[in-house]
Order: C-alpha cells, then sequence, then structure tokens
C-alpha cells in the first residue's frame, strides 16, 4: 500500500508537495477529481488516480483543463467536493469559465490547484497564476509545505462551501515537486448524495456582481483570523521580512542561519488573496522596511503596499518596501524572473542589511573565475535515443528540403517542442501554447502571395486539448497547410498519462479509443498514416502533401522509445557498428551520423575516430541503421537456439 | 579519402553556385556520393552543408568547369580540332537490324540495339538507362538494365532531365561493364569523375551520348500538363521537331508547342555540348527519316562496337548525306554562338565554359548560314 | 559535519534514476527518526539534461528543500561532469565526493561544436576542490550485479557504506525492501545497493 494513502492518522510519511496535495483532498473525503497533465502538477492527478480504487472518488484525465474545471463545476452544482490540478498555462485556458463561475457561486466545495513553474523548467512561459484570483475576485491561499499543503486543500473545501465560491490554491515546483515529512489525519467518509435541487442554479450574469463582493469580503474578513498568517520575531521590528509559499522557508532559514532573530521579525502569509489586512497592518506599521520574498511576480509585495498606502487614511506610516519592484530582490535574470532560492535571498539580505554569510574558501573562488576557461559543455534537450520524434523532425527536415520552397514548420506543446533547437534541427518556427501550432498556420495557410508551405505539428495528446477548433476552421476557411500528427501513443512529456487515442483510461482501464484518422476524415480533410521510422516512404508522402497546396493531414505514429524500451528492449537486436566499415573521419561524410542525425546513443569514440554505439543509451530502434551511406551501422542478427526434447526416439 | 580534386570547392559552393542559380541539369553525378544531397522529381537539394572544405561533388559537376581542351586530351590524348562537332572519326545514318528493337523503337532504335547486342556478346555486363517512374506520373527513372527486356522497356526519349548518374556507384558494384547511355552533361560529369577516381574508368565499357538541345523541368511540366488533360492516364509524350503529342490510355493528342519553350530548364541555354562530344558514341535523331538515326563515332572502343554490331548484321550503317551534315552543324553551332556570344550574360553562366583561345574566338567569328536557327 | 543539518547532492543527467536514489536516500534518514526535505528538478530537463536532487536530514528543525551555494557536505555524481558542475556551485572546503566516472555526452559535444573535458581534468579539479573524493564504477558494478540500469542503488550503497552519513545500512535495505515488491527487482537491487556499499569501502581502505 502506498504510505500516502494510509489510514493512520499520526503517522508521518515522506511526501512530495504533489502527493500531500492529493493526501488532502483524500482526507476532505472529495468526490470528484478531474485534470489535464502539467509539470509541476501531474502527480496530483495521478496520485488521485492510484487512490480512486481505495476510495471511490471519480479520477479522470480530461483533455484540457477547461473541460476538467468545468466538469469540476458540474460535480460541484450537483453539491459534491470537487478538485482539478494544473500548471499555469491551464489556468489561463480555464480563466474564461473562472470568470464566470465566480458570479453564479457554486455548491459543493471545488478546489483549483494551480502550480507555477516558477523559472520555467518546463514551461514555454513564466507567469504568476495570482493575477488570475484578483481578476475573478476568487480567494487565493499559498501553501510554504507539503504538510501545509495538505491542511490547505482541506481547508480550502470548507471555506469553499461556506462561501459558495471555487477556492484557488497556488503552489510552485519547489513545493509541488519538493519531498518533506507530511503527518497523516483522519480520512473523512465520503458521504455526499449528488443532487441539483430545483433552486440549484448556476447561472453568470454581470447582475450578480454585487454578490461577489458580499462573499469575496466575507472571505476578507475570515482571513483576518487564519492560522495560515503568522508572525514570528521581535515586537517592533524595524525590519519585517514578508514572505508567502517555500520563499518563507527560506526566508526563516537564512534569518537564523545569520544570527538575525532577535532583530528581523517574519510575516508569513499564506491567505495570498485577500490580504489579512488588518492583521498586516498591526506588524508592519512599526516597521521601517519590508523584504519581501515571493516567487515569481511581486504580487504580495504591490498589495501590501496597497494595503499600507489605504491605512495612510486611519494614521499609519508607510514603511520602505524592498523587493522585486524596487530592484532589490533579483536572480541572475533579473527582479521577477526565475525562482527563488536561498542564494537569492542570502544575496538580498547582504545587500539590504548587510548581513553577510561567511564567504566561499579561496580555491572555490579561484575556481569560480577559471571555470569560463574551462569550457564545460552545457546540456540541451535532446530527444531520448529512439525517440520517433527524431525519425519525424528528420522526415521534416529532407522533405522541406526536397520541396525547396522554404517551407515553415510551426510547433506545439509537448516533447516535440524541443523541434525549436538542435535535436529537432532547429526546425520549429514558433512554439507558444496549446494548440496555438494549427492556429498560426491557419493564417500562414491563407496569405496570397505567400508561396513557402505550412507544416503545422501536434502530439497526440495536444490533438485532443485544443487542435480540433484549427483543424476544422483550416478546412473550413480553405486554409493551405499539412497538418502532421505526432503519435506517439501517450502524453510522454509530462510522464505519459493516457488520453483519449490511447485506449486507457486514468484507472488503467481499457477504453475504446477515439482514432485520430477518423476524426480528421469526418471533418473531410484527406488524411495518411506512416511510420516514421520508414524514413523514405514518409518522406515521399510528406512531398506530395505539401505539393498538393491544400489542407491535408499526416499522421507519423511511433510509440514512444520511453514506453517501448519499458516493454522489451532486450528483445531487440543489439544495434552496433562495423568497424572495418565505418571509415571515420576518411569516409567524407563529416560524421554525418553522430553530428547530423545526432541520437544520444551513437558517439564518437575520440580515440579511434570512428563511431560507436553506446550500449547504454542505445534503445535498439535500429533507425541509424538505414543512414550510414557505407552500411557500417548494422543489427546483430539473433542466433537461434535449438532445445532439444527429452522422449521417445 | 584521396580523390584528385583540383577545384577545391565543396557542397556550399556547389549549392550557391550552382543549385541556386538554376544552373543544376540533374544529371545526378552529385548524388549518390553522399548522404547531404538528394533528389526529388528532378530538382537537386543540399540537405545542409556537409561541412567539409572541398569533395568530389563539385569537381565532378558539370557546371563547375567544364574545360573542353582538357577533356578532349583526357578522352582522345589529342587536341580539339572540330569545335561544332566535337571529335569523330565517322558520322553515319544508322538502325537497328533486330525486329524487337525496330518494333519499340522511337526512330532507329539504335541504342537499344547496339545496347542488346553488346550485353549479348558479353562486351558489357550492364546499362544504365532510363525508364519511367512507377510513383509518378511521367517522371522518368534511373535504370541499371540487365538484361534485354530491360533494355527494350526503357526505349524511347526522355525529355525531362531525369538524373541517371545517381545510380552510378550502385551499378558499379554489381557491374564490371558498365556501359551508360546520357545526355552530354551527363557525359561530360562522367568523365569528370574518371578524372577523380581513375579506377572507374576500368569498370566503364561504353559510353553513348545523346543529342540534347534542351531538357524540360519536370516539375513546370507536370503542372503545365495538368491543366491540359486528365494526366492520370497520361502514357506517354514524345517531341518529334517541333510538335508536342501525349499518349493517353484512350488516344493521341497534340497539344501546342510554343508554351514548351517556357518549361525549359534555364541551364540548358548554356549548354555548349548539344552532341555529347565526350562520349564513345553519339546517336540523335535525324529530323528528317523517322526510321533512322544520326551516329558519330567518336573513339577506338565505340568504333571498335560498330564494326562488331555490323559485322554482326545486328546494326545497319548508310553514310550520312553531305547537305543533312551542313545542317547538324549548323544547328549546333547556332547552340554555341549563341552561349559563347554572351547572349545570356546577365546571368554570367558561362563562366563555367572553359575553351581554348582559339576555340571562343572560332566559334565567335564563324558565320551561321541565313535560314539557320539563331 | 554539522550535526544537526546534513546537505547532500544527487546530481546527474536526466534519465539515470537520480530521483529514485534521492526517495531511497531520504527515506531511509526518516527511519533513522530524521526530519527530511528533498528538492529536485524534474520535467523536461529530464530529457537529457542536467539535474540534481537536494536533500536535507536535520536533527530538529523542518528543513527547506534547497541547498544554498556553497553548502552542501556530500556530493554524489552519477555522471563526472555533472559531478564537478555541482561542485563548484555547492562545494566547501569540507565536502566529500563520490562519483561514477562513466561520461554521458551532451549534444553539442556529439555533433562536434563542444569538447568534453578530458576526464583526467575532471578527475584533478574534483580532487583539488572536494576533502574526499571516490571514484566508483557504478555502471560496472551494476552490470556484474546483473543490470547496469541499476546504477542508481549502486551510488546509493556507497552513500551508505561512506560512513559519512549516520544513517545504518538496514535502514536503506528496509527501505529498498519495501519499495520492490517483486522478487527479482528487489533482489536485484538489494545486490547492487551492496555492491555500492562494498565498492565504496574498498575504495576507501586503499
Amino acid at each position: 500500500m502506498n504510505p500516502v494513502f494510509l489510514d493512520k492518522p499520526e503517522a508521518v510519511v515522506l511526501m512530495m508537495g504533489n502527493e500531500a496535495i492529493a493526501r488532502g483532498a483524500i482526507e476532505a473525503g472529495v468526490d470528484f477529481t478531474a485534470s489535464y497533465p502539467g509539470s509541476p502538477s501531474s502527480e496530483i492527478q495521478e496520485t488521485l488516480a492510484k487512490a480512486s480504487k481505495i476510495f471511490g472518488h471519480h479520477s479522470e484525465w480530461s483533455v484540457n483543463e477547461k473541460v476538467a474545471f468545468e466538469a469540476c463545476c458540474g460535480a460541484s452544482f450537483a453539491g459534491l467536493r470537487a478538485m482539478t490540478a494544473m500548471k499555469q498555462n491551464g489556468i489561463n485556458v480555464v480563466s474564461d469559465v473562472l470568470n464566470t463561475v465566480n458570479l453564479s457561486g457554486t455548491k459543493g466545495g471545488i478546489v483549483l490547484l494551480v502550480a507555477d513553474d516558477a523559472g520555467g523548467y518546463s514551461s514555454t512561459n513564466e507567469m504568476d497564476s495570482r493575477l488570475h484570483a484578483k481578476l475573478a475576485e476568487l480567494p487565493l491561499v499559498e501553501p510554504s509545505t507539503p504538510a501545509e499543503a495538505k491542511e490547505m486543500v482541506k481547508y480550502a473545501f470548507e471555506l469553499s462551501e461556506r462561501v459558495k465560491l471555487p477556492v484557488i490554491i497556488r503552489s510552485v515546483t519547489r513545493l509541488s515537486h519538493a519531498r518533506g515529512d507530511v503527518p497523516l489525519d483522519k480520512i473523512l467518509p465520503r458521504t455526499r448524495k449528488p443532487q441539483m435541487g430545483f433552486f440549484d442554479r448556476f447561472v453568470g450574469h454581470p447582475m450578480v456582481h454585487p454578490l461577489l463582493h458580499l462573499r469575496f469580503n466575507q472571505v476578507k474578513a475570515e482571513f483576518e483570523k487564519s492560522a495560515f498568517n503568522s508572525y514570528t520575531g521581535p515586537e517592533n521590528a524595524e525590519t519585517v521580512i514578508s514572505a508567502s509559499g517555500p520563499s518563507a522557508v527560506y526566508a526563516m532559514e537564512a534569518v537564523h542561519n545569520l544570527g538575525l532573530d532577535d532583530q528581523v521579525g517574519i510575516l508569513k502569509i499564506g491567505t495570498t488573496w485577500p490580504l489579512p489586512e488588518q492583521f498586516i497592518i498591526k506588524h508592519l506599521s512599526q516597521a521601517r522596511q519590508v523584504i519581501v520574498f515571493e516567487e515569481v511576480d511581486p504580487f504580495l509585495e504591490d498589495n501590501l503596499k496597497v494595503v499600507m498606502a489605504d491605512a495612510v487614511m486611519s494614521g499609519a506610516s508607510v514603511p520602505k518596501f524592498f523587493g522585486k519592484r524596487s530592484g532589490h530582490i533579483k536572480g541572475p535574470r533579473g527582479a521577477g524572473i526565475g525562482e527563488m532560492t536561498p542564494d537569492i535571498v542570502y544575496d538580498s539580505l547582504a545587500n539590504i542589511l548587510g548581513a553577510k554569510r561567511k564567504p566561499r574558501s579561496a580555491k572555490f573562488m579561484e575556481a569560480e573565475k577559471k571555470v569560463l576557461e574551462w569550457k564545460l559543455p552545457g546540456r540541451e534537450w535532446a530527444f531520448c535515443a529512439g525517440c520517433p520524434h527524431r525519425a519525424s523532425f528528420w522526415v521534416m527536415k529532407t522533405a522541406l528540403k526536397e520541396d525547396d520552397r522554404e517551407g515553415v514548420l510551426i510547433g506545439d506543446i509537448g516533447c516535440y517542442s524541443m523541434g525549436v533547437s538542435k535535436t529537432g534541427y532547429n526546425l520549429s518556427r514558433t512554439l507558444q501554447c496549446m494548440g496555438a501550432g494549427i492556429g498560426f498556420a491557419n493564417g500562414l495557410g491563407n496569405l496570397k502571395d505567400f508561396d513557402q508551405p505550412v507544416i503545422a505539428i501536434a502530439g497526440d495528446s495536444t490533438f485532443y486539448h485544443s487542435c480540433l477548433p484549427g483543424l476544422v476552421n483550416a478546412k473550413y476557411n480553405k486554409s493551405k497547410l499539412v497538418f502532421i500528427v505526432l503519435d506517439n501513443s501517450g502524453t510522454a512529456m509530462t510522464g505519459f498519462q493516457p488520453h483519449p487515442g490511447t485506449g486507457k483510461n486514468a484507472l488503467g482501464e481499457s477504453v475504446e479509443p477515439i482514432s485520430i484518422e477518423k476524426i480528421c476524415e469526418g471533418i473531410g480533410i484527406p488524411t495518411q498514416v506512416v511510420d516514421p521510422f520508414e524514413v523514405e516512404k514518409a518522406v515521399k508522402l510528406l512531398d506530395d502533401a505539401l505539393e498538393a497546396g491544400e489542407t491535408r493531414v499526416l499522421i507519423f505514429r511511433h510509440k514512444c522509445a520511453l514506453i517501448e524500451g519499458r516493454e522489451s528492449k532486450e528483445e531487440k537486436p543489439r544495434v552496433y557498428i562495423d568497424q572495418e566499415i565505418c571509415l571515420g573521419d576518411e569516409c567524407g561524410c563529416n560524421r554525418f551520423c553522430s553530428r547530423v542525425f545526432a541520437c544520444p546513443g551513437l558517439i564518437w569514440d575520440e580515440k579511434h575516430k570512428k563511431a560507436i554505439i553506446d550500449d547504454v543509451v542505445c534503445t535498439r530502434c535500429g533507425i541509424c541503421a538505414s543512414i550510414c551511406p557505407k552500411g557500417a551501422i548494422k543489427l546483430e542478427e539473433k542466433k537461434i537456439i535449438k532445445t532439444m526434447k527429452k522422449g521417445k526416439r | 579519402m584521396n580523390y584528385q580534386l583540383s577545384l577545391h570547392k565543396g557542397s556550399l559552393e556547389l549549392e550557391q553556385e550552382v543549385l541556386k542559380k538554376e544552373l543544376c541539369t540533374a544529371c545526378g553525378a552529385c548524388l549518390g556520393l553522399c548522404p547531404y544531397l538528394r533528389v526529388r522529381k528532378e530538382n537537386v537539394v543540399l540537405l545542409e552543408p556537409c561541412g567539409l572544405k572541398e569533395g568530389r561533388c563539385y569537381e565532378v559537376c558539370p557546371r563547375t568547369k567544364l574545360d573542353f581542351s582538357a577533356l578532349n586530351q583526357q578522352v582522345f590524348g589529342e587536341e580539339r580540332r572540330d569545335y561544332v562537332l566535337g571529335r569523330h572519326q565517322g558520322l553515319y545514318l544508322a538502325q537497328s537490324a533486330l525486329k524487337e528493337v525496330q518494333k519499340k523503337a522511337q526512330y532507329g532504335g539504335v541504342v537499344s540495339g547496339l545496347l542488346i547486342y553488346a550485353l549479348s556478346k558479353k562486351l558489357i555486363d550492364g546499362a544504365i538507362l532510363v525508364g519511367y517512374s512507377s510513383n509518378y506520373q511521367l517522371l522518368p527513372e534511373p535504370i541499371l538494365a540487365r538484361s534485354k527486356k530491360e533494355i527494350l522497356a526503357c526505349a524511347g526519349s526522355k525529355y525531362t532531365s531525369a538524373p541517371s548518374l545517381k545510380i552510378l556507384n550502385q551499378a558499379l558494384k554489381e557491374c564490371s561493364k558498365l556501359a551508360f547511355v546520357g545526355r552530354g552533361c551527363q557525359v561530360s560529369a562522367l568523365r569528370k569523375r574518371i578524372m577523380v577516381e581513375p579506377e572507374i574508368g576500368e569498370k566503364i565499357a561504353l559510353i553513348i551520348g545523346l543529342f540534347c538541345m534542351w531538357a524540360l523541368d519536370y516539375r513546370k511540366l507536370y503542372s503545365h500538363l495538368a491543366k491540359k488533360l486528365d494526366l492520370s492516364s497520361a502514357k506517354r509524350f514524345d517531341i518529334p521537331y517541333n510538335r508536342f503529342l501525349v499518349w493517353t490510355d484512350k488516344k493521341r493528342i497534340e497539344l501546342e508547342f510554343e508554351p514548351i519553350r517556357a518549361l525549359k530548364r534555364p541551364t540548358c541555354d548554356f549548354c555548349y555540348d548539344f552532341t555529347a562530344e565526350f562520349s564513345d558514341l553519339s546517336v540523335g535523331s535525324t529530323e528528317w527519316k523517322d526510321d533512322w538515326n544520326t551516329l558519330i563515332v567518336r573513339s577506338e572502343r565505340g568504333k571498335k562496337v560498330i564494326e562488331q554490331a555490323k559485322k554482326a548484321k545486328a546494326l545497319c550503317l548508310k553514310p550520312f548525306p553531305e547537305d543533312r551534315e551542313k545542317l547538324l552543324r549548323q544547328a549546333s553551332l547556332g547552340k554555341k554562338k549563341r552561349v559563347v556570344n554572351g547572349v545570356f550574360l546577365e546571368k554570367k553562366a558561362n563562366d563555367y565554359l572553359v575553351l581554348s583561345k582559339e576555340e571562343r574566338s572560332w566559334i565567335e567569328n564563324q558565320e551561321l548560314e541565313m535560314g539557320a536557327k539563331k | 559535519m554539522n550535526q544537526e543539518l546534513i546537505n547532500i547532492i544527487i546530481c546527474g543527467v536526466g534519465g539515470q534514476g537520480n530521483i529514485l536514489a534521492s526517495q531511497i536516500v531520504a527515506s531511509a534518514g526518516i527511519k533513522k527518526g530524521l526530519k527530511v526535505a528533498i528538492g529536485e528538478t524534474y520535467g523536461a530537463s529530464q530529457r537529457g539534461g542536467s539535474v540534481m536532487s537536494h536533500i536535507r536530514f536535520a536533527q530538529s528543525f523542518h528543513p527547506g528543500p534547497l541547498i544554498a551555494k556553497g553548502d552542501a557536505d556530500l556530493i554524489v555524481g552519477f555522471e563526472p561532469l555533472e559531478a564537478l558542475r555541482v561542485l563548484l556551485d555547492y562545494g566547501k572546503d569540507s565536502t566529500k565526493v563520490i562519483f561514477n566516472p562513466r561520461p554521458n555526452y551532451p549534444l553539442s559535444v556529439l555533433s562536434g561544436e563542444a569538447k568534453y573535458p578530458e576526464l583526467d581534468f575532471i578527475f584533478s579539479q574534483i580532487k583539488n576542490l572536494a576533502e574526499k573524493a571516490v571514484v566508483l564504477e557504478a555502471t560496472e558494478l551494476a552490470r556484474k550485479a546483473g543490470n547496469y540500469l541499476a546504477q542508481n542503488l549502486v551510488m546509493v550503497g556507497a552513500l551508505a557504506g561512506s560512513g559519512w552519513l549516520s544513517v545504518p545500512l538496514e535502514c536503506f535495505q528496509e527501505t529498498i525492501s519495501e519499495l520492490f515488491e517483486e522478487r527479482d527487482k528487489r533482489k536485484l537491487n538489494l545486490k547492487a545497493f551492496m555492491a555500492g556499499v562494498e565498492g565504496i569501502q574498498k575504495a576507501l581502505r586503499a
């Protein structure tokens, strides 16, 4: 039994922040959960899916975040407790309904967990989701530790039911993907029966706006007394640090390590929107300077200033604010860019208060200076060895060159996003949000006098998420584009979650797969399926499609190497390079295999100046065997072992 | 690899100076040497520069440097004398005597007939010819023919570029007495290749050049024809003299000839070699008698094959009429003058052509007769 | 070593199993009664990028998930270049390093644009900066134990057997047994773990 699901109140378990959040929902007796994968939030629904067999709540991977949240609203309208989890881009997708359901109100407790990828480790943007709470006038809380996250989830359900509004919980990478000790609590039984009574109506309308304000003020009053906000340190401290999220933990550690416990107060905020104004005024009105640490935008910082500026009406004075706005708190790339780290906290405190850490010893300082000379190579992301996307990009690169009209490739979100970089031969010209690829291509494909052919790509999961409107539009408005679906049978980048095309649901049950080609054909677009590992065939099909000059769909279908690899590497023939045939640098191909094709499993042996296969990395997909112009890359023939049967002769 | 390279340029320059300037003749010599150069529907592209400073691709291209005097020395061991038709020992009307060939032949069937004869006598063990693609309508496809049937299947002129040299390397793996049939640009490219890798020359038994005034661009031709008829039923086409004929399943259609001129590959305007002057034998239509070919015998080994075939009664020869020779020379001279006099100077493409001072001034000054094509 | 708090970094290239390794180390610490936090990079960085797990063991307070620069006590490197990188940023005079010497080539090296530094250079820099540096052929040891993929367990074994962490071997072994329910997997991983323990003890005696 996964310790996250134990029914053992008081036990302490090491958990990821996301697991703690899922645990919080379970302890709150959640009835309905639905999400779309997105780093750093994916593990929440993964955990809830595993848990649903035990606790009986509904658990699904929805096709996109809007549907997921709306489905949760549906459950809430029937009086059930529902939760959805998403990354920051997801709340953008949800924002339309967030700004109507705030007016209609909800019934059963509904929690929207948004996990911001601060620093954008796996995102095409970096943004602060907390602004959505301000926009929609909804309550938002920010946990600082996994244990607190669990508590906040439970609280959020109760609050949501009291004020009849969705409650937003904002997490960040350093919370969602951090692990810490979390004490377990009792698990509430799920006793709610779904029902929509005659008076259960949820209509969004501007007329209802004053009701939203009423509810919002109710939340404000409640937050004043919340235990998620705290002040530690000396009374009437001249310097107060205010922080939310994991930044609060960094600040507490730093203050302690610098020996400033007696001088600096720490105002930790957990109920970030609306702010507990009286509580804040109480602790900041005596301060001379306030230093604010938080993740991404100076949201807390700006709103604290508003609170203090308003407080001037009743005689308070406004302290100096040091933060991202003032430029005192910034990472290596500037203020408000990248995630908050203990190093930035230390640097800021040194800068503002003059409180410095012990410097590093001479040999490290020297090494820091020398390191640029050493030219240590960085690590770009690359398609895994055997990845079908490498084959697909190779096909697209070749086909576009052969087509010879400077065709453009419009990218989208997934592992194949890497098409913008060297591993995808720098083919993708654009990379933005889900489904934007075919959207942009619609425009390019309808420009008179634009002779460059257009290819739009999307993965299988992205296809269901948000490509359908773009595809219908292309056919309807006659946009000349070739839409290639890179179907590797899973939502790979985020961890192989299933989707409507895979034939499996979140619980691992088999379901009828929804065929991509049938959808495209149903729209009336000529569609073909090909395995990108059959390079020459795929190149030809793509060139023909480009020449056709109309809306076309090609599906490049081959399973992700990591999924396949898990299934059976040892059974495939080993790939090796015949060192007699490989001519190395004498070949005249200028390392076509390792340099141009660039699979991490195919490396250049500097000692012998020839190509070799790295057995540990190679997944035996065999595609490189077709590229070597001399035929030096081979697949080992399997020896057949005959077994003798004992018996009568 | 130590190739004897003299031009010291590589794929990047090939792309800049030839491919991107529409000078490529789609001869196919640069294809099949490495994975970076590819062709689709007779359009040659560089996948990406290979990064090497020099290579065979640039060296063997017929549009990088074609030194007529040097080639003449290499192939025939002597200086250039006949500037109009190139070095030759005989000029004939010729015709294949084989019935099967006559049935399939477009004109005299000399190429097919000669190859079939040579194959049967084991003078050659394979021939690089051009057939039709099974994937794309009317697209020629290089074929390594190793039987009479395969040779006959390739009979008939093709009017688009057909980069048949792309299968040379593969053919050399299978054959040790290879025959090659191609246009002048291809013959020159093959000779350049032999200069770079002399050992290849030992495996090539016979080079037959075809007369060629211009080749059509396949893609332009295709879109032009697609507007006129349903191409899925087109079987073949023919451009006899100044007419343009297309055969479909059901009938023969004649199309206007003039628009065809616009479908020419631009590079053909810079070609100096109408009669494939560096082949062993050159063959063309007579533009006069439909069942005979014009045959130019150039080299010793070319002569030998012709004599053997004639003796074996596989080939019929007749002397070439003087007045017809005059017309032939006019046609060739007209093309050379257009190139040398720089009618197309704005494209500066005739930089590739290296002629001796004597040859160049002779061509420039020689008068064309009245009525000859300008 | 500050007994109140120990900072460990496990680093390598995406796909080498350092997340599982850090989970095992942390869970073993919890079994000993320590308060534990882990900070990790997930997601796209796993596709061939550099990855790090920060593991923090504390006696009495709940530590945050990240270690500040210059604050690592122990560094376990699954790859030599990554071990050096992390040591440069997070090392201090008393840092001890265990690393697997098998290089993993980045794309820029494969394409010929960048050069992978000479292994001798990497080794000498690590030895220069760390108080103690031990090379452990984890991939080879894992292969001998049955599958090179278990190299991360070998490294966990090395950490456990080094004596630099006051967490007994049993805590690790219990954790591994709980994690792998399938008998063959459990056997293999325990074997790989012990190979690491023995490996480092041999190296430290030398």
